[in-house]
């Protein structure tokens, strides 16, 4: 496997999605799928990556899905987020994701490809913080020490 | 204390009578606050677990957000098992409740055979949500309920829960008085005769969104002299 994207529909009656490499599946009890829901769910399980940044950015409304969430291990990298439809009752319909992969910007683009598939769209602000998350914690650093350094310089 | 008792025992008698009438105060706030505690129902933190079930899209992460006291306003659906620890809430009874391990289990078909049997069977009480609209208005919708409920049911009688609640959400999707009251007649009777039947008896038709009416409902649930 991979790639792996689990998703909702727009109908809260009708079942979910999971898509591995590239095959579509709704009966996500046995097989393939299963194995799939299995390994996003547990990856969605683990912390993730960043996540006081993340919250930070959340907070600040730098992100637009609320459970963004992700993961890069030696198993490739995982997202959680959600896209920008949303279903009949109103609510952004999120997904889980996995791809095979040591690069961001590569699992990022596949991400978006796959979704394209299923008519879906991700937020540009989630792509880019997580695409960014690294340089937001840098710049956090950055300023922390500034102000601690003029604090002093002060006293 | 024993020491305290020592101590005041060996100091000369004046100064017995002075140190004692300086614990006067102290064991009056002692017995204010003790009396305070007891009759405001604060006493003890009531631990808890919970098991949230139920259908796709029928209200269980609104209904942890009340309980939470957190916003809910980016509905966002959920996908993947979130764990929200510990937390406590208070009803409108004055009792405090503390809800340990609680998860969110999506209502997607497909987390049942996996998650939902241990859930069902791991905690002391169980609410089923499901939206009261649809099962009146969709037939399909109906029967898939009606299948998940069997399968509660069946694990429930194998669990250890104290009970199940039942909420059928969307309640404002009913217009009028009438209507809300002819579902509740209608739902009751769908069920006639099933093995859980017992589970609709007492059932509540809501609007998930409105917190206080879930409270005084929780209040019922659990009441203060429990």
């Amino acid at each position: 496997m991979n790639n792996i994207l689990y998703t909702q529909n727009e109908s809260a009656t009708k079942s979910n999605t999971i898509v591995v490499d590239g095959v579509s599946y709704n009966d996500m009890n046995t097989g393939v799928a299963q194995e799939a829901l299995r390994f996003v769910n547990n990856k969605s399980s683990l912390k993730g990556d960043y996540v006081s940044i993340l919250n930070i950015l959340k907070r600040m409304r730098k992100v637009e899905s609320q459970n963004l969430q992700f993961k890069k291990d030696d198993d490739g990298v995982f997202i959680k987020a959600c896209f920008k439809e949303k279903d009949e009752l109103g609510r952004k319909m999120p997904f889980l994701y996995y791809c095979k992969t040591d690069n961001m910007l590569d699992a990022c683009k596949q991400l978006i490809a796959s979704a394209k598939e299923l008519n879906r769209t991700c937020y540009e602000n989630d792509i880019n913080a997580l695409l960014n998350v690294s340089k937001y914690l840098a710049a956090g650093v950055s300023i922390s020490l500034i102000i601690l350094i003029l604090i002093i310089w002060k006293m | 204390m024993e020491l305290l008792v020592q101590m005041l025992w060996s100091l000369p008698v004046y100064q017995q009578q002075e140190a004692f009438f300086w614990f006067i105060p102290l064991i009056a706030a002692a017995v204010v606050i003790g009396g305070v505690a007891l009759f405001s129902g604060d006493s003890y933190p009531d631990v808890k677990t919970f098991a949230i079930l139920g259908m796709q899209g029928a209200g269980k992460t609104q209904f942890l957000a009340n309980l939470r006291n957190k916003k809910y306003d980016e509905y966002e659906a959920t996908l993947g098992i979130e764990e929200y620890g510990t937390f406590s809430f208070k009803l409108n009874n004055g009792k405090n409740i503390t809800v340990k391990g609680c998860k969110d289990i999506p209502g997607g078909e497909e987390w049942i055979s996996e998650y939902y049997g241990d859930f069902i069977r791991n905690n002391e009480f169980l609410f089923f949500l499901f939206n009261g609209y649809n099962y009146v208005n969709d037939y399909k919708y109906r029967i898939s309920v009606q299948a998940r409920m069997e399968y509660v049911h069946r694990n429930y009688l194998s669990g250890k829960a104290k009970g199940v609640y039942v909420f059928a959400t969307f309640a404002d999707q009913f217009k009028s008085k009438e209507e809300r009251q002819n579902a509740i007649t209608e739902i009751k009777s769908s069920v006639n005769g099933k093995t859980y039947a017992g589970f609709l008896s007492n059932f509540c038709l809501l609007d998930m969104r409105d917190k206080e009416e879930l409270m005084k409902i929780l209040s019922q649930i659990f009441p203060n002299n429990e």
